[in-house]
Parts: structure tokens; C-alpha cells; sequence
């Protein structure tokens, strides 16, 4: 009985859940007039549809948004991944002198949002000369706490005595952590991918900041410009096609992958 | 076998603690050199720009300093925005909370389909919330949208959810709900997959067997931590809460969705007012500062009780 | 969680009986079931005359004390200690905090918990940790306070598995004699589960033995020891070593005239194809063949220092068979690998199984074996 009230409930709420994603699809492939005629969820035609996807492609560059969406987190991620991990080695097993004062940092940086330092980083990147550059859409990125923190946890696991035979095998310390201990905390790699893929192609944030050129905009700024350009008004399904295309990147890949990412998502909380 | 001169096997670990120091620091110097320039100095930057008069272009400043402080907090629209702001966490957090604990509950206690509703639950995560706003404006929308739709079906008025003032906070709130409630949901069910079964045996032999009394015996107990870290995450999250405002509403209508971090990118990116934005970025780094403390705190604390 | 197959245990009111086995005989699942941990798919579980089969853990009125004791980490002793009381006999309103207060007869109930709180914990001699959370309390404490929480409530059957498998060594030797102690001054019906089959010898009434799933025998100790229903049993009761000679092996040696009369009363047994001849290492004996006794002749392995006695290795030259004799440790010496001897055993003491498989396990005996 009670379970049956449960699964009712769940029931329920993954519905819910799922319309907007539901809906979204539907106008994407649905006629304008068809949103008019008071049915639920609007029925979709194979001519409308190609019509708002070919419109979405066409009255912005959105395939080019999604490219430099795929760059920016592309390269995001190998720099964060290249100058965390041997900062979280360093950390775990490495001691040397200001160890803890770096490690304090670390913890205070983890507390610090980007809007905090997002003022004078503009107006670095803007004397620069670097606003509208992927430049300026990475580097405040390359140093993640949240991977150095996550990297040294990891590694402190790490058995010693397995970094003392490496180094007599003539592994030297770079060596120790790009074929040691990173293949070895693969679920942490993948968990901080996770993290930082989702976090860096659905940020608008920073994008507003220093990007205003057309050509360099990442998929949601892109999206959210198609939306109030006025091209959009009196054409949801266009709207909807466009955010179907740079929302399946992510969703798709969540499908493909989630029992790695679920459980990388968790490792937070345990 | 190799032999090894005595003087070789004493000199060996000297070399190798002396080495390990200096590869840790050379290791440790990218991340800790860029998180100086990228991050302690931009925000240290903010703090110094709050107490002074700094404006882009300008070749010097003077010290003001608290007034720009005083010149929020006498601010009408940062007063608004500052209101708007605690009344959307007040109601995000505790909602979305609560139902990603009765969700996750409620999925450890199905036999099948689990993992099928945690996907479900956690799909609006990875989805780019700028996209799912404009799907929830459509959606909202007062004339063909599919909320007034079924609204004016079952006999209801249609409402005007993103432009009436007395109801956009709370359309925002629904969508911050929205996203929120499955990743809520997914650290619950891990929180709750360490509680060990035997304890459940034990409340069960004790007497405590129905739902309630094994939750408020077992689970909630210990899962007290998780609930903890779940809150402080939640927290922040909605106060950083910035897509659905920018895309949706720009704070409108009349301020009714105004909120700390839009008000924050207006302030100092459109009107350039350098020393109100950056009062309120250090106002802001003081909440979310204040609740990541209880949240590292947690990640590094990882077992509790035993 | 190994299957249980047509287990049938009968235990008289105040018994103390051990379930011991390998691991994943069943011996645990067997306690899960009757306390209501697992699903039973056919039979009957009687409690005094009443079938508990259908009902729920707590209805069955047993208690249970988990090998990892299972204490609510949140709370402290004293109320891990009532949480059976409370959970029971107060509501769920009653329960709670501060709204308890208004509920008629709650605090003459919380006063009537508290004080058999007191008494239990006076039994076990930890009224000094009442107030102390399970994190700050060594595992033998927390022993006791397991232990407490079980016997709260009165049980009519008390339900043990291997409660003292993570103490160490001395801790687990005191702590056995105090729950004997202990189970014969409350005469609480006891089932104890435990892999150790010293622990369940030392204070059993009786033993009931499981291998897959099965109950292969019960009895008292000495029963069990003196009388093993089969090789298993046997082995299982004689650790760590068992000597098994195939009896084809001992036959032939004795038709060579190297016997005589040593095993003549069960000389027509030993004709039989496919059985074998179990006896334990201090019923054997070693000698020189200068010694002229009846003997099977074997030769010297290797001696393991055990204290004051030691363990002689030994094997039969025909088929290699090890063998392992109890001497004192002062002969150890006189004994080099290589040596030849003559190795006897007390035909009293030694048993004759009809071999269980053909497997070749039995050539070699298990521990010797590991040579």
C-alpha cells in the first residue's frame, strides 16, 4: 500500500521533471500555429520540423557556438587537469616547504565564487587587450581548487611503498603521476570532467562579461542572444530547436555515461 | 644481486627527502602561482576597489572608505534585490531539500525502476539551464503555454507567471526547484547507501519497523552529515542563482525578480559602477564564504560518529 | 547468503547451543531466519509453542547481537540501551522530545525504562559509560553494550552471531567465560553462532555442526569430539591437524607384518575399498626402529616448535600420506628430516569413515599437506 503510494508519487514527480524537457522537443518539431490550438502538447510535422531546425542553424551561428563551446571546455579541462593533478601529487605526498600554507590557500580558494574576482579579471583581460578571445573564456578557469582538493584526496590513498619502487624503477616524480597516480584515480578524473564540462559549456556568467562579439559566443549566451534578438518572438519552435541542440550534447552524453558520472557526482558526498 | 657501498644505502634516503621537497614545490608552483594571479589577487582587487572611488579609464583613486557600503545599503534597488534574493533561497532551499530527501527515500525503498528515476531526477543538472528557461517560458507562457493550458482546463485563470510581479519570483523559484531537487536527490541515496544494514536489522529487532520509525531511528540520525552538506550546497546555489533572471526576466517585472548576482553583473558590467558592484561582490563572498566553510569542513571530515 | 537445506534444531528452555561450520555453511543465515532477518521459504520456526514464521523481528520476542554490535552511533549507551524499550513501549509521540511530555503516562513509562537501564547496566558492569557515545568505547565495551541491549528486553530466545569475532585474543577468552557466566544467571535460551570451535567446546551445552546448508550433527562437546559423525565433523573438531590414512595403505602396511596386532580388532574393516582411517596427532606416537615396537614405518618430515609440545611431521613411504604426531618439545632434536621411524596410533581413539568423495583430498591430509 504504501509502497504503491510511493511509486505513485515518484511517478509523478518524474513527470513533471521530464515535461520541460518533453515540451521542449514538441515545439522544436511543432508548427507556430499548432502551439495555438489548445492541445496539450503541440503535434509535430516533419515540414516544421526541418523549418526550426534549419531556422535555429541559420538566423545564428550555432553550430559555430557550439564549436567554441566544445573548445573553451575542451581546453578548460586538459589545463585544469594538467595543473591540479601534479599540484594535488605535490600535496598528498610530496612534502616541502609552505605545503600547509598552499594547502590552506587551496581551501580558502574553494570557498571563493568566479563573480568575486570577476571585476579585476576584466579589467586585466580588458587592458590586455584580450576581451572576445578564448583567452579571455579559459584562463580564469586553468587553476581549479575544486581538482587540486579533489586530486590530493585521492592520492593520499595512494600506497607509499608503490611510489618508492616506482622511483627506484627510475620513474621521476611528473612520470609518477601521469602513469601512477592518475590512471589509478581514474573515478576522480572523471568525476572533475563531469563537474567541470557541465559547469563550463552551461555557464553564461562569465561569456557576459568578456565576450560581446557574435562569433565568439559560447551555446547558452548564443541562446540567450537568439532569444531577445527579436528573430525568435514569433517563433518558439525555432527557439526550442536551438535549445534542444545545445542542451543533447550534455544530456546524451549523461545517458551514455551516467552510472560513472552519478557515481562520480557522489563522490562529494561521501 | 647488485652490491651496494654501505655510504650508497645511507646517503640514498637524504637524497631522495631533499629531491621529494624540491619536485613537490616545482609540482605545486603552476597551480600556486596561478591561483595568486587568477584568484587571491583579482579578490583581494575587489576588497581594495570597495573602499575606494575606482572607475575603468580612471589613472587614479582615491580611499572612500565604507561609503560604498553605506551606498548599498542605501541603495533602493540593491535593498530590493537584496530582499528578493532571501526570499528565493528562504523558498528554494527548504523545498528543494526536502523533496530531494522524500525522493531519495522514497527510490531506495522501490524494488525496481531505481535507477531509471534517478536518471530522470538528475537530467535537469546536466541540462544547459539557459535552454530549460526558455523551454519553462514557453512553457509559462500566458497565452498557449502549457501551464495555462491546463490551468484554464481545469477552471483556473491564466496567469501571466514571468510578467506579473506578484507571482515572477516565484515562477523562478519553481524552475530553481526544478533544477535542484535531483542532484539533492542523488547525494541523499549515496549519503544513505553508507548507512550500514545491520543497523537497520537492529532498529528492526528493536521494534522500530515501520517507515517512520526506521527513519527517525537510523536514517535521519545518520544521515545528519550528508544533510548538512546537502543544505550548504543547496544554499549556495541559490544564492548564485543568475540564468533564469538574465535570460528570463532581466530582473524585471519592475524589480520583482531582481537578485544579488544580476544585480552584481548589472552594476558592474552595464552601468560600470565599480565601487557599489564590487561592495556587493564582497557582501556576496561573505555568504557563500560563511557557508563553504560548513561545506569543506565536511569534505574533509569524510566519516562521522564512528 | 548460503541456503539453508532441511535444518532441523530443537533447543531446551535455558540451553546454551553453538551453530559452528565453515564459513558460508549457513550457520548465520540460519540465525537471520529465526530472527526474522531472512525469509523463510518453507517449515516452521517455534518459539515456545508459538509459530513465528510470519511475523515481524521485533514480534518474535528474540534478541540479537550483531558481530559488528550494530550500535546507533548517534546515540549513547544509555539510550542504545532503551532504545528497545522505547521503540516499543512508548509512541511514537511519546518519543519525541518535548511534545512527549504531554502524552499520559509517558514519563512514568521513561522512568520505568531507565530504571531497568540501570540494572542492566549494573549487571554488566558499565554504569561508567552510560553517558559515553559508541565511538568513544573499546570494542569490548561495546561488546557489553550489545549485549546489554539484547538482554533489556528479556528475550525468550537470545540470538549471538560470532559476537566475539572482533575482539582480540585476550579480551575474547574473558569475555566468553563472562557471557557463559552471564547466560547461566539470566538462563536466557541461547543460539551462538561462531566459527571457532574451541569457543563453541569451551561453553556449549551443545553443538550443532553445519556444512552446506546442513545440519550434520549435535550433541554435546564431548559427543561431538569423541563421537564424529563423519570425516567433516571430525576434521572440523580437530584443528588444526587431523591424521587420515586411506585404509587400503594401513591395510597393506599391516599385511607386510609391520602391524601385527597394532589395529587387529578392525583389520576385517580395513579390507574395505574406499574408507579411510582418522585419528588426531596427540593419539599417535613415534619411535625409533631400533625401538622394536609394531609400527608403520615412515619417515621423518620436519618438527614445528609449539610450545611445550611440538608437532612431528612424518610420511608414509607407500604413497607419500603426511602424518603429524604431538611430541614434547625437549625431543624435538632427537628427531633430523630424513630419520627413519615407526609411527603408532592408539586404535581406541581413531575412527573409520567410508570415504565422503573420491576426491583426492583425503590422500593428503589438509593441514599436513601445506608441508
Amino acid at each position: 500500500m504504501s509502497r504503491t503510494l510511493g511509486t505513485g508519487f515518484l511517478t509523478l514527480a518524474a513527470v513533471l521533471t521530464l515535461i520541460p524537457f518533453v515540451y521542449m522537443i514538441a515545439v522544436s518539431l511543432a508548427p507556430t500555429g499548432a502551439l495555438w490550438s489548445g492541445a496539450l502538447l503541440p503535434t509535430p510535422t516533419a515540414a516544421a520540423a526541418r523549418g526550426n531546425y534549419a531556422e535555429a542553424l541559420s538566423a545564428v551561428p550555432l553550430l559555430r557556438y557550439m564549436a567554441n563551446g566544445a573548445l573553451v571546455c575542451g581546453a578548460i579541462l586538459v589545463l585544469q587537469v594538467l595543473i591540479a593533478a601534479p599540484a594535488g601529487y605535490a600535496l598528498a605526498k610530496l612534502p616541502f616547504r609552505g605545503r600547509p600554507f598552499l594547502f590552506g590557500a587551496v581551501i580558502v580558494a574553494l570557498m571563493i565564487p568566479i563573480q568575486v574576482p570577476a571585476i579585476p579579471l576584466y579589467v586585466g583581460i580588458a587592458y590586455a587587450g584580450l576581451l572576445n578571445t578564448y583567452t579571455a573564456l579559459i584562463l580564469p578557469f586553468v587553476v581549479s581548487a575544486f581538482g587540486i582538493f579533489l586530486f590530493r584526496q585521492f592520492f593520499l590513498t595512494y600506497p607509499d611503498e608503490v611510489l618508492d619502487a616506482a622511483r627506484l624503477d627510475g620513474f621521476s616524480e611528473l612520470g609518477i603521476v601521469w602513469r601512477l597516480m592518475l590512471p589509478a584515480a581514474w573515478p576522480a578524473v572523471a568525476a572533475f570532467a563531469t563537474i567541470s564540462v557541465i559547469a563550463h559549456w552551461n555557464d553564461l556568467y562569465w561569456p557576459l562579461v568578456v565576450i560581446t562579439d557574435t562569433n565568439m559566443m559560447t551555446p547558452p549566451m548564443g541562446l540567450a542572444a537568439f532569444r531577445s534578438s527579436g528573430e525568435s518572438t514569433g517563433n518558439p519552435g525555432a527557439l526550442m530547436a536551438g535549445g534542444v541542440l545545445i542542451t543533447a550534447p550534455l544530456v546524451v552524453g549523461f545517458l551514455f555515461f551516467q552510472r560513472h558520472l552519478i557515481r562520480g557526482l557522489s563522490i562529494g558526498a561521501r | 644481486m647488485v652490491a651496494v657501498p654501505d655510504t650508497a644505502l645511507h646517503a640514498l634516503p637524504d637524497a631522495t627527502h631533499n629531491g621529494e621537497g624540491r619536485a613537490g614545490m616545482m609540482l605545486a608552483a603552476p597551480a600556486a602561482v596561478l591561483l595568486f594571479v587568477l584568484l587571491f589577487l583579482p579578490s583581494c582587487g575587489v576588497l581594495v576597489m570597495s573602499l575606494t572611488d575606482y572607475q575603468f579609464g580612471m589613472p587614479s583613486f582615491d580611499v572612500v572608505g565604507l561609503a560604498n557600503y553605506k551606498a548599498m545599503l542605501a541603495d533602493p534597488r540593491v535593498r530590493n534585490s537584496f530582499y528578493n534574493t532571501a526570499l528565493y533561497v528562504g523558498t528554494v532551499a527548504p523545498v528543494s531539500i526536502a523533496l530531494g530527501l522524500l525522493l531519495a527515500i522514497l527510490i531506495e525503498a522501490q524494488v525496481r525502476f531505481r535507477g531509471l528515476f534517478r536518471a530522470v531526477f538528475f537530467l535537469p543538472v546536466t541540462a544547459t539551464l539557459v535552454a530549460m528557461a526558455t523551454a519553462w517560458e514557453v512553457m509559462l507562457h500566458p497565452s498557449f503555454g502549457l501551464v495555462n493550458t491546463v490551468l484554464s482546463e481545469l477552471g483556473f485563470a491564466r496567469q501571466r507567471f514571468l510578467t506579473d510581479p506578484d507571482i515572477a519570483l516565484w515562477s523562478l523559484a519553481a524552475i530553481g526547484v526544478w533544477k535542484l531537487v535531483g542532484y539533492n536527490t542523488l547525494l541523499f541515496i549515496a549519503g544513505m547507501s553508507t548507512i550500514p544494514r545491520d543497523l537497520y536489522e537492529a532498529a528492526s529487532i528493536d521494534g522500530a519497523e515501520g517507515g517512520w520509525g526506521r527513519f527517525a531511528l537510523v536514517t535521519w540520525p545518520l544521515l545528519a552529515p550528508v544533510t548538512l552538506f546537502v543544505t550548504t550546497i543547496t544554499l549556495i546555489r541559490a544564492f548564485s542563482e543568475f540564468e533564469t533572471v538574465a535570460v528570463l526576466t532581466h530582473g524585471g517585472p519592475n524589480g520583482a525578480t531582481d537578485m544579488m548576482l544580476y544585480t552584481l553583473f548589472e552594476e558592474a558590467f552595464k552601468y560600470f559602477d565599480i565601487g557599489l558592484a564590487s561592495a556587493i561582490a564582497v557582501t556576496f563572498l561573505g555568504f557563500v564564504g560563511a557557508l563553504s566553510i560548513l561545506k569543506v569542513g565536511y569534505f574533509d571530515r569524510r566519516v562521522h560518529y564512528v | 547468503m548460503a541456503a539453508l537445506d532441511d535444518v532441523s534444531l530443537d533447543v531446551a528452555p535455558g540451553e546454551f547451543v553453538s551453530i559452528i561450520g565453515p564459513s558460508g555453511c549457513g550457520k548465520s543465515t540460519l540465525l537471520r531466519s529465526i530472527a526474522g532477518l531472512e525469509r523463510v521459504d518453507a517449515g516452521a520456526i517455534l518459539i515456545g509453542d508459538r509459530d513465528v514464521r510470519h511475523l515481524s523481528p521485533s514480534a518474535r520476542e528474540v534478541a540479537f547481537v550483531f558481530q559488528s554490535y550494530a550500535l546507533y552511533p548517534h546515540l549513547t549507551c544509555r539510550q542504545n540501551l532503551a532504545a528497545p524499550l522505547v521503540m516499543r513501549e512508548m509512541s511514537a509521540l511519546g518519543r519525541a522530545r518535548f511534545l512527549g511530555r504531554l502524552v499520559p503516562g509517558a514519563s512514568r513509562r521513561r522512568a520505568s525504562i531507565a530504571e531497568r537501564v540501570a540494572r542492566i547496566a549494573g549487571q554488566l558492569q558499565i554504569e561508567g559509560l552510560l553517558d559515553r557515545r559508541p565511538d568513544q568505547l573499546s570494542g569490548g565495551q561495546r561488546q557489553r553494550v550489545a549485549l546489554g541491549r539484547a538482554l533489556i528486553r528479556e528475550p525468550k530466545l537470545f540470538l549471538l552471531d560470532e559476537p566475539l569475532a572482533n575482539l582480540d585474543a585476550a579480551l575474547r577468552n574473558t569475555t566468553r567465560a563472562e557471557l557463559h557466566a552471564l547466560q547461566r544467571r539470566v538462563g536466557a535460551t541461547t543460539l551462538f553462532v561462531t566459527h571457532d570451535q574451541a569457543e563453541a567446546m569451551a561453553i556449549s551445552d551443545r553443538i550443532a555442526i553445519m556444512f552446506d546448508g546442513k545440519l550434520r550433527q549435535i550433541g554435546t562437546p564431548d559427543q561431538l569430539y569423541r563421537h564424529p559423525a563423519d570425516l567433516d565433523v571430525a576434521r572440523f573438531l580437530s584443528q588444526p591437524w587431523l591424521n587420515v590414512i586411506p585404509a587400503h595403505v594401513l591395510a597393506e602396511a599391516l599385511a607386510g607384518g609391520l602391524g601385527g596386532g597394532m589395529a587387529a580388532t578392525r583389520d576385517a574393516a580395513l579390507r574395505q575399498a574406499g574408507s579411510v582411517v582418522a585419528f588426531r596427532p596427540e593419539h599417535a606416537s613415534i619411535h625409533r626402529p631400533k625401538d622394536r615396537v609394531q609400527g608403520l614405518g615412515v619417515e621423518i618430515v620436519r618438527a614445528e616448535h609449539a610450545g611445550a609440545d611440538a608437532n612431528l611431521f612424518v610420511r608414509l613411504p607407500s604413497d607419500g600420506t603426511q602424518c603429524v604426531v604431538r611430541i614434547a618439545s625437549a625431543e624435538i632434536m632427537g628427531w633430523q628430516p630424513g630419520a627413519r621411524a615407526l609411527l603408532r596410533f592408539d586404535p581406541e581413539a581413531a575412527w573409520i569413515f567410508p570415504l565422503q568423495d573420491a576426491s583426492a583430498d583425503v590422500a593428503v591430509p589438509r593441514a599436513a599437506g601445506a608441508v
